[in-house]
């Protein structure tokens, strides 16, 4: 049950109530969520959550409301103060569960059990309630209690054996994409406990058990698919640093990817053709895409060697008109500014009173002709609903409040 | 302990192919929705052609590993919609379907005669979910792609990797793993919405702006500082130690991530290095960024004498996030975690075995597996005669006829 009346009924999941145990792995599986209409409330310690303090800051002013992952990640949601670890503030999440639908955390295994907060306890309070408890190895993994960030589960998930270059160690995907990944899978988790709990209302809800490190190894089902090393005992690494990189091509101005598809060889060697390279690429022989496969360099070589007469947007543009798939190495800078991008819609701007403008961030990546995305609200400044989730929701009164607040409770 | 199956009224007629697609109608599939994925001898699914292959059957497209993997739990018919007949059994199929899902290029089920708008015409509540790379609109949704070059057009390669090589970006078609888990999120919300208003929709989620999406905090650094994020290695700005060092033997690494001074403290505990801790040059994550190669050859002499995975378990019983660089012999043999929770053998009925993913998805007390991937066209008997009501004889003469195929 939703606690803001005044959602718009346009947020697909705008019935719901989800309550977020605050954390760097919940953060983006509940801003899916939020991003779909559901009503978010991200509760966090009353000196604020981890991710205030990540750099980098609005204008690298270090500050609990200019973090930009906070920005980022929590817009969309509301925010509330609480310690759960204080008797009081456990008992007030109870009472926000009686009517929630959902309950998000990333605690080590059994900790919220040892306050009286386990799934058990919340299941006998509100038995439709879904938990979804991410972590990085998952419920009953032996490493449970094991301590990890992003780098870690990029590690331990198998992506980062086959990042980079065997001359160089394995690397890290930029953007902690592993703690992405996660929220994703969460997200599809979350909804799978809703439908289930909506197809059979009698069983009441689930718990759902999501772990980074399986998040991350489903990354790798193509380049280190398993089955290599079943049938083959073979291992995939990271590539040899070639002359050429199969794929990735310097031009003029910066860099393409640039692949050819079986299907428009013909169309790259009459390419070739009229910008008069020479190349033995351009035999019968190399007509054989197996032959390409196992032969990989003078191919490279002559992508390689048609990339460097060109810049980027022409090759992207022309490349595309003759069926390559071919697309710019874009900066950040150039995703922003990027035509299609924010023709598509891919942007939004975000309003920040306090910080006297407005900042441009992505948008939720989605169209829906019933149900499209909103932004409600920007991240909530610390506590910024307090008064409306405990007062007016929960029914505390002023002076219970104060007394909260003063012990460190709220 | 039984399968969680919430999806067991629900029907996907799945134009979904190569990767990005099938793992999205895959956990459908996974989680008991009956998922009818529409092959044709006409437009072969390329992930039955490329990838790994059991010896000897090389071109054998139902035993592409990738493939099988992709494809747990769906049904397989062959149905050339190029032809009027075909079109015809397509729409009959999306009468009784809940959800059409596809990622061509936005104009390929138009150019069908299965658009949006002729579908609403036989089903006014279909849900269409639309996941092609560019987008159903803009000046450029026509351009092709796969996953090997939308990451460097999303602004991920210029993210990734050491700043002195080429920008490759991430080792795996990280897109194609990344945009389907938003595509389940985005049908099983839509069928919620059409379960409590009675109204349908059409999504688009195209695979670009998606992978974009996954950038936040570097958009938003250069839209609100105007700093353009660069690739780093394996450092942070905000942790230190942090990044992958070499172990003993061949290729095998630890990987460390201290984020705060506490951590560093018990850090140098371990690796018997105390007057490290004492040292100012040291004492904060500032310092130590500014001593950043020493602060790592110091890391790296202790674990150059360690076997990886004690490295591990002797940084985390000592509090530090510490882990190892696993390779898929790993994930396979000795990470019994991971290997019992995540990874089964699905069987072909010849006996060829595949080792296969299970969904990362998981609810506590629930058995979970998968099912096979399908034999192309294995489904038509079941789709065409017991779903659609049609002869034994109309199936034959439409296979004749190349409509079946």
């Amino acid at each position: 049950m939703s606690i803001d009346s005044e959602v718009s009924p346009c947020g697909a999941l705008e019935d719901l109530l989800v309550l977020d145990l605050a954390s760097e792995l919940t953060a983006f599986c509940t801003k899916v969520l939020a991003d779909l209409g559901a009503e978010v409330v991200r509760i966090e310690p009353p000196q604020g959550e981890r991710l205030r303090y990540r750099a980098p800051y609005y204008h690298s002013v270090p500050h609990p409301e200019g973090s930009l992952h906070h920005l980022h990640f929590n817009a969309n949601k509301r925010g509330i103060t609480l310690d759960i670890t204080h008797r009081q503030g456990a008992d007030l999440l109870r009472r926000l569960i009686e009517t929630a639908d959902v309950l998000v955390e990333a605690y080590a295994p059994g900790y919220l059990a040892s306050l009286g907060l386990g799934y058990g306890h919340l299941q006998a309070i509100n038995p439709r309630l879904i938990v979804v408890s991410i972590t990085p190895f998952g419920q009953e993994s032996p490493y449970s209690q094991y301590l990890a960030t992003d780098i870690i589960g990029e590690a331990m998930g198998g992506q980062m054996v086959i990042n980079g270059f065997l001359v160089d160690p394995p690397v890290v995907a930029g953007a902690e994409q592993a703690y992405h990944m996660t929220g994703l899978v969460a997200a599809a988790g979350t909804m799978l406990a809703v439908t289930a709990r909506d197809a059979s209302p009698e069983r009441g809800g689930a718990h759902v058990d999501i772990s980074m490190q399986e998040c991350v190894a489903m990354t790798t089902l193509q380049t280190a698919n398993a089955n290599y090393y079943a049938w083959y005992g073979a291992i995939p690494r990271r590539r040899e640093l070639a002359p050429h990189m199969v794929n990735f091509h310097r031009c003029q101005d910066g860099w393409v990817s640039f692949f050819i598809q079986p299907v428009n060889w013909g169309s790259f060697t009459a390419w070739l053709q009229e910008l008069g390279i020479e190349t033995e690429v351009r035999g019968e022989v190399w007509a054989d895409a197996y032959y390409r496969v196992a032969n990989p360099q003078p191919v490279a070589k002559a992508v390689a060697d048609l990339c460097s007469r060109f810049t980027q947007q022409e090759l992207y543009h022309e490349g595309q008109r003759r069926g390559m798939l071919c697309m710019p190495i874009n900066s950040i800078a150039d995703v922003v500014a990027d035509l299609q991008l924010n023709a598509w819609g891919a942007f939004v701007d975000v309003d920040y009173p306090e910080l006297g403008e407005c900042l441009r961030d992505v948008a939720p990546p989605f169209h829906a002709t019933e149900t499209p995305p909103r932004l409600r609200r920007p991240a909530p400044r610390l506590g910024e609903d307090n008064e409306a989730i405990y007062r007016e929701r929960l029914g505390l009164s002023a002076s219970e409040l104060d007394a909260l607040r003063a012990e460190g409770t709220i | 302990m039984t399968r969680a199956r919430p999806l067991a009224n629900i029907r996907i007629l799945d134009f979904f192919w190569l990767i990005a697609g099938p793992l999205a109608s895959r956990t459908l599939a996974n989680f008991g929705a009956e998922v009818i994925k529409v092959e044709s001898a006409h437009r072969l699914d390329q992930i039955r052609e490329t990838g790994v292959f059991p010896a000897g059957e090389e071109a054998n497209i139902d035993k592409n590993g990738v493939f099988n993997d992709c494809n747990t739990g769906k049904l397989s018919i062959t149905l050339n919609v190029n032809r009027p007949k075909g079109r015809e059994l397509c729409l009959e199929l999306v009468k009784i379907s809940d959800v059409v899902t596809n990622n061509f290029r936005p104009d390929r089920m138009d150019r069908w005669g299965l658009g949006y708008r002729d579908l609403v015409k036989v089903k006014p509540d279909i849900i269409m979910l639309s996941m092609p790379v560019m987008g159903t609109t803009g000046p450029l949704r026509n351009y092709g792609a796969n996953g090997s070059v939308i990451p460097g057009a999303a602004g991920l390669n210029l993210l990734t990797g050491f700043p002195n090589r080429p920008p490759i970006g991430v080792g795996p078609l990280y897109s194609d793993f990344t945009s389907p888990y938003l595509a389940v999120t985005l049908i099983l919300a839509a069928l919620r919405h059409r379960d409590r208003t009675g109204r349908g929709q059409f999504i688009d989620v195209p695979q670009v702006p998606a992978t974009v999406s996954l950038l936040g905090p570097a958009i938003l650094e250069y839209t609100a500082n105007g700093i353009v994020a660069g690739r780093a290695g394996n450092r942070r700005s905000d942790a230190c130690p942090h990044g992958a060092f070499r172990c003993q033997g061949e290729d095998r690494w630890c990987v460390v991530a201290v984020e705060t001074e506490e951590q560093w403290q018990r850090l140098c505990t371990a690796i018997g290095r105390p007057e490290m801790a004492a040292d100012p040059r040291f004492a904060t994550i500032e310092a130590r960024k500014r001593h950043e190669d020493e602060v790592e050859a110091a890391v790296e002499a202790w674990t150059a004498q360690q076997v990886d995975l004690d490295a591990m378990h002797l940084l985390q019983a000592a509090g530090v996030p510490a882990g190892i660089v696993e390779t898929v012999q790993d994930m396979l043999e000795s990470d019994y975690g991971l290997r019992e929770r995540h990874f089964t053998l699905v069987s072909q009925p010849d006996g060829t075995a595949f080792v296969t993913h299970k969904d990362p998805i998981k609810f506590v007390g629930r058995q979970e597996t998968v099912d096979r991937a399908p034999i192309m066209g294995e489904h038509n008997e079941y789709v065409f005669k017991a779903l659609l009501g049609l002869s034994e004889d109309e199936i034959v003469e439409l296979m004749a006829e190349g409509v079946i195929y």
